[in-house]
């Protein structure tokens, strides 16, 4: 199995995961391979179920995978005991996730809000407050420390979500589909704040979105289809990803040309490979 | 240990803002915690203060002197009274202060006979003197006595008889002599008259006022005490009544100062009293009944407790069966932040924490508010069952019960946050149901069930358990058994509903294919309720029905032993007699039952029982009865007891003095039977006339007729002769001849006839009838004893019958062995024979006072056979309920009869609700009915709470254009299927549970074997509580659905809201 590559926050390698749904098993993952360096941002893209989430969540060490490896920060994560698992949710990665007030208290203030996981980690109460005034003035909240939750527009509570993902400074935030249920003025604020908590903390952040224009605010986009990683993006172009097994998932339009089922020649070249669309003689005769 | 006080604290603002945010469900947990807590602690307050109340009950029952201590002493001089009164009054040792103290008195030890100077003969009494008489004396003429100088007679207040007798008045010369014939020097002046106050308390034990004797008795006993002050007494003690004084210290019970947890003290106290007063003065008598009252007291609590923790079990067992399923609504509701609680990282004990702390706090809430309501429970319960002012506290057991029950709460919090903590974050996130295999199964519900059965089968096989104690499966199987009902109509509910979804797929009406099918895919929170809503609803059903059940076997009781509505012991007016004067003041016969209650014993086994004498007409319309009691109407039962026309016996009319003529033969001169006549008064008395031993030969025997010879006018009746042997087992031998009677009144004798054989009869003890020859033309009666002497032979009157005709009890039957149709002999009070022949049977007779060993006769014919005198001028009388049997008793009253003794059903009734059965089932009707309420409150708040997650599904509903009926009908109909199904089959395994429980748990009933207590639902009772109940949840659920409905608005459908 290769090794997480020099200056990855993340490498997963070969990562299967398997629920067991009413009464039968679904693969969600069938073999990832990825690595996210660090102060990365970067965009999960796919259709439902394609299993965006449960990646996130295997990342997250919220669930072990089924099979392979995942490493974050050098830890891997499949491997850590119990106990480690949960201080590594504590101070080593953030969630924000898709519906604003699951992230939050309800009947708690922003300020309570923000000190929870710092809380939970043993921050002293001084560094606490300074750190979630800070965290306020960051997102544009200060004016809403001591408002209820329940007070504040669903915008507001997203980035107050994401500055409690943050609270305890970890080095990878996990963002699920955060601007799902915002307007285009509230997302674009959410959007702005990951990335000037990259620039300002280097923190790595991994989101899944459906929002072409979310995607196109990251540094590089992963397309992962039917439990694999399909496609990459950089600078607004998609390059297929050759698998482990030289598994190639074809994109969408060329897809068109050559359906599901279908045969193809591979035809090698100096440079380019070529696909060439054929029947295979036996079903040609029929 | 500062980062947990740390993470302590912080963890609590979370909990309490989380429970303020989520008000009602805090409400909910709070009322809930503390119910369970109060019924704890209110079992433990309540059984304590029905103790005390049953204490205090026992010790006004008895004088406060009987109930505190007595100590008698007879003294030869004034130093052995000093001493004594030094000893009582000034040891520490003795110190009881429960007890007052000591009030010393000073009393002749037998009685003094008084006289007026120069005449010998007098009437006898006690001389008394007593500390502080002059403060109690009601004087009817002249002053109090006084110390008087020591020479002087001693001042004296002597009673009215005393006073009549011998015609003293205040200033009178009196003098007293010893019964050894020694005399009182120097002698009494008379200061006052006094008025006896035998119902005053302050005369303690002291019997100085005997009640009048009865007229004809012919002795002349002593009469009321002649009072002296005790100085002078103590005085006298050293001179002329050297050895004939007793000393009496009396110390009275405060009841106010005994409780149960002095009451050990207190005893051991008396106790240690009685020794050391023993052994400072030999010979002393020490008396107080305080030590078998607190037993008795102590006995009654025992017999309260088994019920009472009956009821608290049960009413406990409930709630917390309520605590686990709202404990777990609550963590259900938290879910979603100990999911992200965990996301961010929270460790488990952290997580742990988050999860309790909201139960934690509620607990601590509820401890005290709990142990408030239990109190207050206790105390309302004490106000309307118990002794009045008896205290209801807050005692250790009671806090240590709450503490408890509020460590089982916590430990239900904890379990259900265990459950939280151990579950996945996306598992809480996603409120995925447990895995097949991690869910509780069917095991426990099985082991439950199977606990029950076994409970219901162990009690139905085991018959009745009488008295309290601990049975573990009396006092678990009910409440195991409707719990098992509960969660068999838990599990039926989905399947019942399911089978009205595919009967309904094919209808038109949405609104109940909706409904069935949302009841039929329920499972979890809702069916957990469900189980909640059903055992709450079924233990009320099972208390409910054990107390109506109890209610009227209570009423049936009650009634049966008292006899009718009232039950009165009257004195009548001289000359009357009970039914002379039930006939006056009650005419038609339906509102007064004249009657004699008296003992009696079978002859042969000396069995007693209670023999009851009426008039049969007037007890079929007076007297209570019941159709099971005889297998044939009481009309037909009682006819034979009518008495037949009789000759009725001889009249003598006035008579002050009666003459028998009797010639006798061979009549044993060493020892000579006695002649004694028995007469009947106007007022229904035997008395009975001595004419002395029998001599050879023809003589008239001749005796006074009344008190002291004194002019009678009143008019007799000759009942019969009765020769008795002189010594025992000389027998009664001889020839007699009975050849006719004769009266006087002033100086003219009558005669009152001969003994015609037709008229007259002769019986042997044994109730034999003897063979009788008579005397050719001249009316006289001949018997011949030669063979068999006996000890006592009757010649009877013919209007004596021989055999009275009698209703008898079962129990007599199988005493006896007798059936239908066959002769009983049996003694009366006085030892006379009767002989009962059967006529009917009956399983009870009211107005027997609850024997199960009983008779009924004819009043007329046992008067007339019977000797009994204790009852001379008095008689029993039933009256009816309602004002006109009010009426009858208040002509009774004008015309001159004196109640004694009033007794009414209604408070028979009241006193047996206020034993400890009783007392129990009111504590588990109330707890259980506050129960319900709260697993009705708490179905509602889960419907609330589980409707507010479905207002999406209306609100897609109304975006869609659905009808108004269409969105709330179907929401409506399901909820009302859940609760009601919780309702009625409560209802239904309660009953089922009481009817299956009732006949074996007599802690429930203290069932009496007479009447033999009936066990049928009280439908009409129920009827109206299941219709309330309904209606109550009906108006519950309008409310619920009605805001369901009025939130779930298209608006809901943005997804920012939501």
């Amino acid at each position: 199995m290769t090794p997480p590559a020099r200056g990855s926050l993340v490498a997963c390698r070969d990562l299967f995961q398997i629920y067991r749904l009413a009464g039968h098993e679904v693969v969600a993952l069938q073999g990832v391979d990825l690595d996210i360096a660090r102060g990365e941002l970067l965009a999960l893209l796919g259709p439902s179920g394609a299993g965006k989430s449960t990646l996130l969540a295997l990342v997250g060490g919220l669930e072990r995978p089924a099979a392979g490896r995942v490493w974050v920060d050098g830890q891997d994560l499949a491997r850590l005991p119990e106990a480690a698992l949960t201080a590594f949710r504590r101070g080593r990665v953030g969630f924000v996730l898709q519906t604003p007030a699951r992230n939050l208290l309800p009947y708690a203030s922003a300020v309570q809000n923000l000190e929870l996981p710092m809380r939970l980690a043993g921050v002293p109460a001084a560094r606490r407050r300074e750190r979630a005034r800070a965290l306020l003035a960051a997102t544009g909240l200060q004016a809403s420390g001591g408002r209820s939750v329940r007070a504040l527009s669903g915008g507001e509570q997203q980035r107050l979500a994401v500055a409690v993902a943050v609270a305890n400074e970890p080095p990878l935030l996990l963002a699920d589909e955060p601007t799902s249920q915002l307007d285009r003025g509230n997302a674009a604020r959410v959007l702005e704040l990951l990335r000037v908590l990259r620039d300002q903390t280097g923190t790595t952040v991994v989101m899944v979105t459906h929002d072409p224009e979310a995607a196109e605010a990251m540094d590089r986009t992963v397309s992962i289809r039917g439990g694999r990683v399909g496609a990459e993006g950089r600078g607004g172009v998609e390059y297929a990803v050759v698998g482990p097994t030289g598994l190639l998932q074809l994109p969408a339009h060329a897809l068109e040309v050559l359906p599901p089922g279908a045969r193809a020649l591979v035809e090698v070249g100096d440079g380019p490979v070529l696909l060439h669309p054929v029947e295979p003689p036996d079903e040609a005769s029929r | 240990m500062r980062t947990i006080s740390r993470e302590a604290f912080g963890g609590l603002w979370l909990a309490v803002r989380a429970l303020v945010a989520r008000a009602g469900l805090t409400l909910a947990l709070t009322a809930l915690t503390a119910f369970a807590v109060g019924v704890a602690a209110a079992g433990a307050m309540y059984l304590r203060a029905a103790g005390e109340s049953l204490l205090q009950d026992r010790l006004a029952a008895t004088s406060p002197f009987s109930a505190g201590l007595l100590v008698e002493r007879r003294v030869a001089t004034s130093t052995e009274v000093e001493r004594l009164r030094q000893l009582l009054r000034h040891d520490p040792r003795l110190a009881v202060p429960a007890l007052t103290a000591p009030l010393f008195g000073l009393e002749s030890e037998g009685f003094l006979t008084y006289s007026r100077p120069g005449n010998s003969d007098g009437p006898r009494a006690r001389i008394a003197a007593r500390e502080g008489l002059c403060g109690h004396l009601r004087l009817a003429a002249g002053r109090c006595p006084a110390a008087g100088a020591q020479d002087q007679p001693m001042q004296a207040a002597v009673s009215p008889r005393m006073a009549r007798r011998l015609g003293l008045r205040p200033g009178s010369r009196l003098e007293a002599t010893t019964l050894r014939g020694e005399a009182v020097a120097p002698g009494l002046v008379v200061t006052g008259i006094y008025e006896p106050t035998p119902t005053d308390p302050w005369w303690g034990m002291r019997a100085y006022f005997p009640p009048p004797p009865e007229r004809g008795g012919g002795s002349d006993p002593p009469i009321d005490a002649v009072l002296v002050d005790h100085t002078a007494l103590l005085r006298e003690l050293d001179r002329s009544l050297t050895r004939n004084l007793s000393v009496t210290a009396e110390r009275a019970l405060d009841p106010g100062r005994v409780r149960l947890s002095n009451a050990t003290a207190l005893v051991g106290a008396v106790t240690q009293f009685r020794r050391e007063a023993w052994a400072s003065a030999g010979g002393t008598r020490v008396e107080s009944r305080l030590p078998s009252l607190v037993d008795q007291a102590r006995l009654d609590r025992r017999a309260l407790t088994t019920p009472v923790l009956l009821a608290t079990v049960q009413l406990d067992a409930l709630a917390m069966l309520m605590l686990l399923v709202v404990a777990r609504m609550a963590a259900d509701a938290r879910a979603g932040e100990i999911a992200l609680a965990k996301l961010r990282g929270a460790s488990s004990r952290q997580a742990f924490l988050l999860a309790t702390y909201e139960l934690t706090v509620v607990t601590l809430l509820a401890f005290p508010l709990g142990l408030a309501v239990g109190w207050g429970g206790a105390s309302a319960l004490a106000r309307v069952q118990l002794r009045p002012g008896v205290p209801v506290a807050v005692t250790l057991p009671a806090l240590g019960v709450a503490a408890v029950v509020s460590v089982v709460a916590l430990a239900a919090a904890a379990l259900a946050g265990t459950g939280q903590v151990r579950r996945r974050v996306l598992a809480l996130w996603r409120r995925e149901r447990p895995e097949p295999g991690t869910r509780h199964g069917l095991v426990p519900e099985l082991a439950l069930l199977a606990a029950a059965i076994l409970g219901m089968v162990s009690l139905r096989l085991g018959g009745p358990r009488q008295g309290g104690g601990w049975d573990p499966v009396a006092l678990l199987a009910p409440a195991l058994a409707v719990l098992a009902g509960g969660l068999l109509a838990a599990r039926a509910l989905p399947a019942l509903a399911g089978g009205l979804v595919r009967a309904n797929a094919g209808s038109r009406s949405l609104a109940i294919y909706l409904a069935a099918r949302q009841v039929a895919r329920r499972g979890g929170a809702a069916l957990r309720v469900v189980v909640l809503l059903t055992a709450a609803f079924g233990l009320v059903a099972f208390a409910v029905t054990v107390r109506q059940d109890q209610r009227r076997n209570h009423h049936d009781r009650a009634w049966t032993e008292v006899g009718a509505a009232r039950a009165l012991q009257v004195r009548l007016p001289p000359g009357m007699r009970g039914e002379r004067i039930a006939a006056v003041a009650d005419p038609g016969g339906r509102q007064l039952l004249p009657g004699l209650r008296t003992g009696a014993a079978v002859a042969f086994s000396g069995t007693p029982f209670t023999l009851l004498g009426v008039d049969p007409d007037r007890y079929g319309r007076v007297a209570f009865w019941r159709e099971d009691f005889a297998g044939q109407p009481l009309g037909r039962l009682l006819a034979p007891l009518r008495p037949t026309a009789r000759v009725p016996p001889p009249e003598l009319g006035p008579a002050e003095e009666i003459e028998v003529r009797l010639a006798a033969d061979s009549v044993a001169l060493s020892a000579p039977p006695e002649l004694t006549a028995e007469l009947l008064g106007e007022d229904g008395r035997i008395i009975q006339v001595l004419l002395g031993p029998v001599r050879p030969g023809r003589h008239a025997y001749r005796a006074v007729v009344g008190a002291g010879g004194a002019a009678s006018t009143e008019s007799y009746r000759l009942l019969r002769l009765r020769l008795d042997e002189s010594e025992e087992l000389a027998g009664v031998t001889g020839v007699y001849r009975f050849e006719a009677v004769r009266a006087r009144q002033g100086d003219r004798w009558r005669l009152i006839g001969g003994f015609d054989p037709d008229r007259w009869y002769v019986r042997s003890a044994q109730g034999r009838v003897l063979p009788t020859t008579a005397a050719a033309g001249s009316g006289a009666l001949v018997i011949a004893l030669h063979r068999d002497p006996e000890a006592r032979v009757t010649v009877n009157s013919a209007a004596v019958p021989e055999e009275l005709p009698a209703v008898v009890t079962t129990g007599l039957l199988e005493d006896t062995g007798q059936a239908v149709g066959g002769l009983l002999s049996v003694r009366d009070a006085q030892g006379t024979l009767l002989k009962l022949k059967v006529t009917g049977v009956a399983r009870a007779l009211p107005g027997t006072d609850g024997a199960f060993v009983a008779a009924l006769v004819d009043l007329d014919g046992l008067l007339l056979y019977g000797r009994d005198t204790r009852l001379a001028g008095r008689a029993h009388l039933w009256a009816a309920a309602g004002p006109q049997a009010d009426a009858a008793v208040g002509r009774l009253e004008r015309l001159g009869v004196e109640i004694e003794q009033d007794l009414t059903a209604g408070q028979r009734r009241a006193d047996l609700g206020r034993q400890a059965p009783a007392l129990a089932l009111l504590l588990l009707v109330l707890g259980a009915a506050a129960a319900a309420v709260l697993a009705t409150g708490g179905m509602m708040l889960h419907l609330y709470l589980d409707g507010r997650r479905r207002r999406f599904e209306l609100a897609v509903l109304d975006a869609l254009g659905a009808r108004h009926r269409d969105q709330w009908l179907p929401l409506a109909l399901e909820h009302a299927v859940l609760v009601g199904w919780g309702v009625l089959a409560g209802g239904a395994v309660g009953l089922a549970t009481a009817l299956v429980v009732l006949p074996a748990v007599p802690q429930f009933l203290d069932p009496p074997r007479v009447p033999p207590a009936l066990h049928l639902p009280d439908w009409p009772v129920l009827t109206v509580g299941a219709g309330l109940a309904l209606a109550l949840v009906a108006a519950g659920l309008s409310l619920v659905v009605a805001g369901l409905v009025r939130a779930a608005r298209p608006e809901l459908l943005r997804e920012e809201v939501l």
